[in-house]
């Protein structure tokens, strides 16, 4: 396995549609901070916080989406297909690679983006935009890194089961737009925990403002924490099968 | 040795292979010749596991296992972001072969000066060329090479027979090459396995002078396959 994550990594050498992809998944602060530094207002942490955490809601599903479908179109698009499958490897554990290393590369761009969101509180804080304690930063830090624990595998397994079935990446980034939005409309619904990004979303606000938080909170716990779980090895099933299914003729 | 018994696969009600019954030896090579969609590129995909085809294609009597075949179907793919001597060393990853002679593979079809050229950078020959030397890295037991010489101007084929004669043919090794054109095969091979509309429909030891071979060869395109059997 590890030998098939390396030769993922490798084959991603000079591909800079990823760094592409990193610059949009920094959007939500790098647009925050802009309005921060150039409206001349002052703002709390959990304001600046609940600003970037609602675009990184709705975009970031996207990104891991192209993230996700770019991996596997590289095989698709260069027609590389045939002869990654005929090096003897189970197809489940070739598209189990692919799916890992997405989720790692998503689990660094969120890292990315709280690191950089810090260092725009650091730079607010000494202009004295922005007051923040360590307490308040790690809370964010909590939430932030469970919501990304919860939208990353989920949306990875999703979108490769997307990139599979239609072997398009522009279907695939669209369906990632889609995804995205759609998920957001639960945010607000007090059973919107079953779905697992608008979970999310909830889990890392209520770190800064708990008042945020469904009216059952229990419930809600225990039931996106289920339910998240269940769609993420539901989609991850379905996404191997698909993808290790033996066609009458593989092209 | 490699067996083909009773090789079917159907999709619908479109045969595309039927009844394949084939030994191949070491040694030698074979030309797998047909018009366009007799079923020549089905059959190497077959060989590789890559159609759910139902009967058995045997290595020495073992289940057969891709790792035992180079092979270069329908186009030579690579990622063309990375260079041609970085694409060998992926294969070579891959194939989990350790200190693998990139050096003799890439000098091998004439690519070593090209070594750190992308892939997308190389020309059309260099392409094939680099899927050749893809194919017969590891010392594979058999090759299989789905129309090569494709898209190459004359001097490229006069380069791929000569690689293939050569330099690639060995007692270790079978080598399978299809095409559509009987000139190109017949310089190539000691042997021609005739297919068309998914049935092997003649197999003939390559010792026919090229104008017979082309009589014989309009006789099968024009017949109906019961004619020709």
């Amino acid at each position: 396995m590890i030998v098939l994550m390396k030769n993922e990594f490798y084959k991603q050498k000079r591909e800079w549609s990823f760094l592409f992809l990193l610059l949009l998944s920094l959007l939500p602060v790098l647009t925050g901070g802009a309005g921060a530094i150039f409206n001349d207002i002052t703002k709390t942490l959990s304001d600046l916080f609940f600003f970037m955490n609602n675009q990184f809601a709705m975009f970031f599903p996207m990104v891991l989406f192209i993230l996700v479908g770019l991996l596997f179109y590289q095989e698709y698009k260069n027609k590389t297909y045939i002869n990654w499958i005929t090096y003897g490897y189970p197809k489940h554990k070739l598209f189990l690679t692919k799916v890992l290393v997405a989720l790692f590369i998503g689990i660094l761009f969120a890292m990315l983006l709280l690191l950089l969101f810090f260092c725009l509180i650091g730079g607010l804080g000494i202009t004295g935009k922005v007051t923040a304690d360590i307490s308040g930063l790690l809370a964010i830090a909590i939430g932030f890194l469970l919501e990304a624990a919860i939208i990353i595998p989920v949306t990875v397994c999703a979108g490769a089961i997307i990139i599979n079935l239609s072997r398009n990446i522009i279907i695939t980034s669209v369906t990632g737009v889609i995804y995205g939005f759609v998920s957001c409309f639960f945010i607000g619904s007090e059973i919107g925990f079953i779905v697992p990004n608008g979970f999310a979303y909830r889990v890392a606000i209520y770190f800064s403002d708990q008042s945020s938080y469904y009216d059952a909170p229990v419930r809600a716990t225990i039931g996106g924490s289920a339910a998240s779980l269940f769609a993420f090895i539901i989609l991850l099933a379905v996404g191997a099968g698909l993808f290790a299914h033996k066609k009458k003729v593989e092209s | 040795m490699l067996r083909i018994n009773n090789v079917n696969l159907n999709a619908g009600n479109a045969v595309l292979l039927h009844n394949i019954n084939v030994t191949l030896e070491l040694g030698k090579i074979y030309g797998v010749l047909g018009p366009n969609g007799a079923g020549k590129t089905t059959l190497f995909k077959s060989i590789l596991g890559l159609t759910d085809y139902t009967g058995e294609i045997l290595s020495d009597n073992q289940p057969v296992s891709s790792r035992l075949f180079g092979s270069l179907i329908e186009y030579p793919a690579f990622y063309p972001k990375l260079t041609a001597e970085e694409n060998l060393r992926l294969h070579a990853r891959y194939l989990k072969i350790n200190n693998p002679d990139l050096k003799t593979a890439l000098e091998q079809v004439n690519l070593w000066e090209a070594r750190n050229k992308l892939f997308s950078q190389l020309s059309l020959g260099m392409r094939q060329r680099l899927g050749i030397a893809r194919a017969f890295l590891g010392n594979v037991k058999y090759l299989l090479l789905d129309e090569p010489t494709n898209g190459l101007d004359p001097m490229g084929i006069k380069e791929i027979r000569l690689l293939l004669k050569e330099r690639l043919k060995s007692r270790e090794r079978c080598i399978l090459v299809s095409s559509h054109n009987l000139t190109e095969i017949a310089a190539i091979t000691d042997c021609l396995i005739f297919i068309k509309n998914g049935r092997i429909v003649k197999i003939l030891e390559n010792s026919y002078s090229e104008q017979e071979l082309e009589i014989i060869y309009e006789k099968i395109i024009t017949s109906r396959e019961e004619d020709a059997q």
